[in-house]
């Protein structure tokens, strides 16, 4: 569908950056992206990088950049091409919409964020351990994570996806186990 | 280990210099978009 946004757009010059926030690295993102092709690319944040910088907990996101490279409008969770008010915020924006309506826009759905002051650092010493290979280790301090920030589920669902990868990685991702999860407070 | 002290980008801010690896092995930063407005669009796979 960003395809098609891309298309209708194509004389505005909009561009579109997708990024893929996975952990695991670019395989577990390529089935996703393979199934259609695109003409603009697809990234994969390994290392949350975006997430840090911008300090957003949910996806899917939007964020909007101008030709200066400044930052206009951003929207962290729920932000998707096939919802009618994102579609035409993305197509206003590419149409050269004032950047501060949008700003005002953005202020609404403003970002929540790292808060406890230890989550960064068990993030990154995680990650660390990750990129080692030492996974259980990596794993127990993302736990350290959402113990303090239950409510950021990137870092949630990236434990998910490493402690049971069948759930997400063989076909369908399973909701419902998710539901569960949550339910039993995982 | 020491943190440091970030600050975080919010609208109004410059976007961050940041550069990942596309699937197909291309390095692609934001700068690399200047000259245009741009939708950057996060998602995953689970």
């Amino acid at each position: 569908m960003w395809q098609q946004f891309v298309e209708r757009n194509k004389e505005t010059g909009v561009k579109l950056l997708s990024v893929a926030m996975d952990v695991q690295g670019p395989a577990k993102a390529l089935p996703y992206v393979q199934k259609t092709k695109t003409t603009f690319p697809t990234v994969v944040d390994v290392e949350n990088e975006l997430g840090k910088a911008f300090n957003f907990k949910a996806i899917p996101n939007g964020i909007f950049v101008d030709e200066q490279g400044v930052v206009r409008y951003t929207k962290f969770g729920g932000f998707e091409i096939r919802k009618p008010e994102d579609a035409q915020r993305a197509e206003e924006w590419a149409k050269g919409k004032a950047s501060a309506e949008l700003a005002v826009m953005s202020q609404a759905e403003a970002a929540k964020g790292m808060k406890h002051p230890e989550a960064l650092e068990f993030y990154d010493r995680g990650l660390v351990l990750y990129r080692e290979g030492r996974v259980q280790e990596a794993v127990a301090l993302w736990r350290k994570v959402i113990d303090v920030e239950p409510d950021n589920f990137i870092v949630r669902k990236q434990v998910w996806a490493v402690e049971h990868p069948e759930r997400f990685y063989d076909g369908a991702v399973d909701f419902a186990w998710q539901r569960e999860q949550m339910a039993k407070g995982q | 280990m020491a943190i440091e002290r970030r600050s975080i980008t919010r609208v109004g801010d410059p976007a961050p210099d940041i550069t990942l690896t596309a699937l197909d092995g291309r390095r692609i930063g934001l700068r690399d978009f200047r000259g245009s407005r741009l939708v950057v669009f996060c998602w995953a796979s689970w």
